[in-house]
């Protein structure tokens, strides 16, 4: 091993462990003491990452508190240590921490608001179309083009199914109130960033959620009515369908109708 | 006195706090410092306020995320990335830090320091040779600000620049506060460093604030510029004559004009030193 990847490799033991062995190669200087000098990397290393995670997931540490945010935090950075070149992603496993963490697992909303925060950040830096789809050509459309119209939606548009009161947790943190407790709730949610470039979610029926999917994956108008059938009564599904798209064109979250 | 840098004049960090400014106000100045990991994601408001922006003024680009003394294999990806970029923004040069980030593939975020020695400068000069082919722009180095050196540096930190430089044909990004907080921590002589940096490799300052704990100082970018840094600046000009100038604030930003008032000191400070300036022909 080259004397440059040992001093590498000793230097982030320190920050990432107990480890000490870099004292060796620190050279003494003036008054400030060896460990002292590598404790200023080593405190910057956490507050850097501890900054990262309340930057991304402010609602989170609000919903849990000082102490337990300091305990999410401490087990997050020495489980998780960041392989990404930017911090940007720093934290995308840490839904996946809460879920699987056997104190925070108790507490299924935390993945859930630690989920919704991750999908608002997708929201706010993916990629721009070159236009949004407007109503006007839902408007034109001529009826025999109806069944095989087929939607791609603006990059930032995605779905979130919550289990939880997560969202309006959430939203309550955000508006500086007090979140009611934790209860088990199914509602969904898209969420999307609007021509204004600000992100945005809105609470959608399970219907919407449905031919959402459907549209993502592809399927055209006739083949979502005909996999709603087994959600809704037959006389409903042309309204509503038609509902849901002109409140997503309103919305500008179709990119392009195409058929 | 004059080395054959391109002048680009007195430019600023560009911040997000400042974009709406910026467009609404267009201040006059002669140029902005991307962050360049700041505009590598695909889109929403960095890329729209940034596309808006280097249609009104020239920009160059700097990251922290290179890692180039790093003894992982260079990220070709992050490489790609970044060239990718410059592609989009056509920066008048880009650049990142003489430190190292990563090792084994764990990402510290932080810059940390490289020993001074033969070794590191090999290492070094090969992979900024291999950066420099790729991105096929002018590439600088930054100097760091450090809180410790190692028992096998052989050489003093300007010498390990310079040589660095001349080695590998990159250019210098001199950190003018990072100078003087690493003198307090190591306990040289500001003014020193300054003196032994090679001339005509320096094409870019950075002038920031810093934290004084008394006995060390940490590199904070979260003050004004403080008076030993202001006259650290004066003495540089003395040396370098006209460098591309900005001022770096990445945390407590205050209002756009508060920052531009700030680099109208750097600017009436270079005049003072370097009356010829009056007549220069910005290079931009
Ligand atoms: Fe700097």
């Amino acid at each position: 091993m080259s004397t440059l990847k040992k001093l590498q490799d000793d230097f982030s033991a320190y920050l990432l462990t107990e480890d000490d062995e870099i004292i060796n190669l620190v050279m003494e200087q003036g008054e400030l003491d060896k460990y002292s000098r590598l404790n200023i990397y080593k405190n910057a290393y956490n507050v850097r990452l501890r900054s990262c995670i309340e930057t991304d997931h402010p609602m989170l540490a609000l919903y849990l508190g000082d102490e337990l945010f300091e305990k999410m935090v401490s087990a997050y950075i020495s489980e998780y240590p960041s392989k990404f070149t930017s911090l940007r992603y720093f934290c995308d496993a840490l839904p996946h921490y809460l879920k699987q963490d056997e104190f925070f697992k108790t507490v299924p909303i935390l993945a859930e608001i630690a989920s919704f925060e991750r999908l608002m950040m997708s929201a706010f830096d993916a990629a721009e179309a070159d236009k949004r789809a407007s109503i006007n050509e839902l408007q034109k459309l001529e009826p025999d083009n109806w069944p095989t119209i087929k939607l791609k939606f603006h990059p930032s548009a995605s779905l979130f199914e919550a289990n939880w009161n997560s969202v309006e947790s959430w939203q309550a943190l955000k508006n500086e109130e007090a979140p009611s407790e934790a209860i088990e709730n199914t509602r969904y949610w898209i969420i999307w960033r609007g021509t204004d470039r600000l992100t945005q979610f809105r609470n959608i029926p399970n219907e919407a959620y449905i031919m959402f999917n459907c549209f993502k994956d592809d399927y055209n108008f006739a083949d979502v009515c005909e996999l709603l059938q087994e959600h809704l009564p037959e006389d409903k599904i042309g309204p509503l369908t038609v509902q849901h798209l002109s409140l997503w064109l309103e919305m500008g979250v179709i990119h392009e109708i195409c058929f | 006195m004059n080395n054959s840098s391109p002048f680009l004049g007195f430019g600023l960090g560009l911040r997000t706090d400042h974009f709406q400014y910026i467009l609404d106000n267009r201040p006059e100045l002669d140029w902005f410092e991307i962050l360049s990991e700041n505009y590598m994601v695909d889109g929403g408001k960095p890329r729209y306020f940034l596309d808006a922006i280097k249609e009104h003024y020239p920009v160059v680009m700097h990251g922290v995320s290179m890692s180039i003394g790093s003894t992982d294999p260079l990220n070709m990806d992050y490489l790609k990335q970044l060239k990718l970029l410059a592609e989009h923004v056509q920066p008048k040069w880009i650049s990142d830090h003489l430190c190292w980030t990563t090792v084994n593939h764990i990402n510290s975020h932080d810059l940390l320091p490289l020993p001074y020695n033969e070794e590191a400068i090999n290492h070094l000069v090969e992979r900024i040779k291999i950066v420099q082919e790729t991105l096929e722009r002018p590439f600088l180095i930054e100097n760091l600000s450090s809180y410790l050196n190692y028992n096998n540096s052989e050489l003093e930190e300007w010498d390990f620049i310079n040589e660095i430089a001349r080695l590998s044909g990159c250019k210098i990004l001199l950190d003018i506060n990072n100078i003087y907080v690493s003198a307090r921590n190591h306990g040289f002589k500001p003014e020193v460093y300054v003196d032994a940096i090679d001339k005509d490799a320096v094409w870019q300052f950075h002038l920031a604030g810093h934290t004084d704990y008394g006995n060390y100082v940490i590199d904070t970018h979260d003050h004004d510029v403080p008076d030993p840094v202001w006259d650290l600046y004066r003495y540089a000009l003395k040396r370098f004559g006209p460098i591309s100038t900005m001022i770096e604030r990445d945390d407590h930003i205050p209002e756009f004009p508060d920052l531009y008032q700030e680099l109208q000191v750097a600017k009436d400070i270079a005049y003072q030193e370097i009356p010829s300036l009056n007549k220069q022909v910005l290079s931009c």
